[in-house]
């Protein structure tokens, strides 16, 4: 489903972001990127959104190389890959409801499909009951549950999560990982950058552990680190 | 991928609402600037209706009766040009000996020529035109002077002979006001083309501004994969919009001031204004190449703003 293949990413200055890094992630997989502040995580995200290009090195995503994609197609990339952050990009002028549908909206599709597909996936976030609420009236977990109905309402084959428990507290973190374990048995991929060393432990997932842009670790069922 | 009618006009018209003063400022100058773009048309096409007899430094006009015979007219030429050249064309030709020293050319307007001329001056009446015959209409030599004051003493010679009906040449006011209007003309395009720049700015800083207000928008559209015609649009006719808006109140300004001026000339008589016959056709045509023009403005200007500032 995903595959890096020798990538290497340099930014300007000369930073390092990525340094010849391998990995291969199969359908279904869910996946914890784990590595300190820059160690690259952010930029895998960003180089499998085709936001960022590799300096070197061959990218698949569902099938596809992505380094040969002409820019036209990118959008039609993005459709196969949900995307949330750890400040959860709500639009604030418009409802829970409006905020999901607006995911299905500008990629075209027909109005009966946002009517029954946006109810369905506020159902499994747990959002059912506050659809007509704007984003300032709710909590960082319920706003974050609120981000992953948008990324996941198109149902994507990937999703890829950046810190998406890096504003919430621990009670909070646990249902959105909970939520994500949900997503990912339905078969979705799913591949989560995090700090977060007692989610990792206490999931027990493959563990993809970078260090200046290096892939070190790259371990089924793994924790955090050796040392945590 | 289709773009839904009802969403692009949604979103068009909460981003002029939300833009509405940068708008309004936008299509104000865009109707500003083809208020003189069109009036200076307009000025152009009445001052040439008005002169079209004096195109090309014709001076002076040998009208001949309806009735003439062939030989009033011909001698009338040979006091022109001298006895060698039996006849002119619709060329301008010179006098040679025997001919008056005073006259630079003569060429012959027949009544066909007279009647295509009629046209043009009527255009705004067509029932004069269509009960008018070319044979109701007199045959005209049309002169050229060595010298343009030595009209009335050359009209003098000419008037009155058997089968003139009249010598007519362009009174100082006319003359004067193909001088003005040539300078009014240059002046006002330049006007015009400083403010067409303008418009075009200011359009561009308008959907910029609409751009940055909505950036979270796109930025999120980007992210779930709306296509970048699908984002691009809203703002391209958010563009086209305050242009063509702009220049329907450049047409209606146009037409108002082509009113006022025709009933400020009908209570005047004096003849510099009424000289001057702008037709509501003529108004027609104009506003709709200032419509064009309009919309072209506010393509352009909002797809330099979406190339620029939309990085999709």
């Amino acid at each position: 489903m995903i595959r890096f293949d020798n990538v290497t990413k340099t930014y300007k200055g000369s930073v390092v972001a990525l340094r010849d890094a391998n990995a291969d992630i199969q359908k279904g997989e869910f996946v914890f990127l784990v590595g300190p502040s820059g160690s690259g995580k952010s930029t895998f995200l960003r180089l499998l959104l085709k936001e960022e290009e590799p300096d070197a090195g061959r990218i698949w995503v569902a099938g596809k190389q992505i380094g040969k994609l002409s820019s036209w197609k990118v959008p039609y990339l993005r459709r196969n890959l949900g995307c949330v952050f750890q400040d959860f990009r709500l639009l604030p002028n418009k409802t829970v409801y409006e905020n999901v549908a607006f995911a299905l909206q500008v990629i075209g599709r027909p109005r009966h499909v946002i009517a029954t597909q946006v109810p369905q996936v506020l159902e499994l976030v747990g959002l059912a009951k506050k659809t007509d609420r704007f984003p300032n009236e709710l909590s960082g977990g319920e706003q974050q549950r609120v981000a992953i109905a948008r990324a996941f309402v198109n149902r994507p084959l990937i999703l890829l999560a950046d810190e998406p428990t890096g504003n919430l507290d621990p009670g909070t973190t646990q249902g959105i990982m909970k939520l994500l374990d949900r997503i990912n048995k339905t078969g979705t991929t799913v591949v989560m950058a995090t700090h977060d060393v007692v989610i990792v432990n206490a999931m027990r997932r493959r563990v993809i552990e970078l260090d200046h842009g290096s892939v070190v670790r790259d371990q089924a069922r793994g924790i955090y680190g050796y040392g945590a | 991928m289709a773009l839904s009618v009802d969403y692009v006009i949604k979103e068009t018209s909460t981003n002029i609402w939300r833009n509405r003063m940068v708008a309004l400022a936008a299509m104000l100058t865009v109707a500003l600037s083809l208020t003189f773009v069109g009036g200076a048309l307009l000025f152009k096409q009445g001052v040439a209706k008005a002169t079209a007899r004096w195109e090309g430094g014709v001076q002076l006009v040998v009208f001949m009766e309806t009735t003439s015979t062939p030989s009033e007219s011909h001698a009338i030429l040979s006091q022109m040009v001298g006895p060698n050249i039996p006849s002119v064309g619709s060329k301008p030709v010179a006098p040679g000996s025997g001919g008056m020293p005073q006259v630079k050319s003569v060429w012959h307007c027949d009544q066909a020529c007279t009647y295509k001329e009629f046209k043009t001056l009527n255009s705004d009446d067509p029932t004069i035109t269509a009960v008018t015959k070319p044979s109701d209409l007199p045959q005209s030599y049309r002169v050229q002077l060595q010298n343009g004051n030595q009209a009335p003493s050359v009209a003098r010679l000419l008037n009155h002979q058997p089968g003139v009906q009249d010598v007519v040449y362009p009174s100082k006011a006319v003359s004067d006001l193909l001088r003005l209007s040539k300078f009014l003309q240059g002046v006002s395009f330049l006007i015009a083309f400083v403010l067409l720049v303008a418009a075009i700015v200011l359009i561009l800083n308008a959907i910029r501004l609409a751009i940055f207000a909505r950036r979270k928008e796109v930025s999120v559209m980007k992210l779930v994969g709306a296509t970048n015609w699908f984002i691009q649009v809203p703002f391209m006719l958010e563009g086209l919009f305050q242009g063509v808006v702009g220049s329907l109140l450049a047409w209606g300004a146009m037409a108002l001031g082509t009113s006022k001026f025709e009933s400020l000339s009908n209570n005047n008589p004096f003849a510099l204004t009424q000289a001057l016959t702008i037709s509501s056709h003529d108004v027609f045509t104009t506003g709709l190449l200032v419509v064009l023009l309009g919309a072209a403005i506010g393509a352009g200007g909002s797809a330099v703003a979406v190339r620029r500032f939309l990085d999709v």
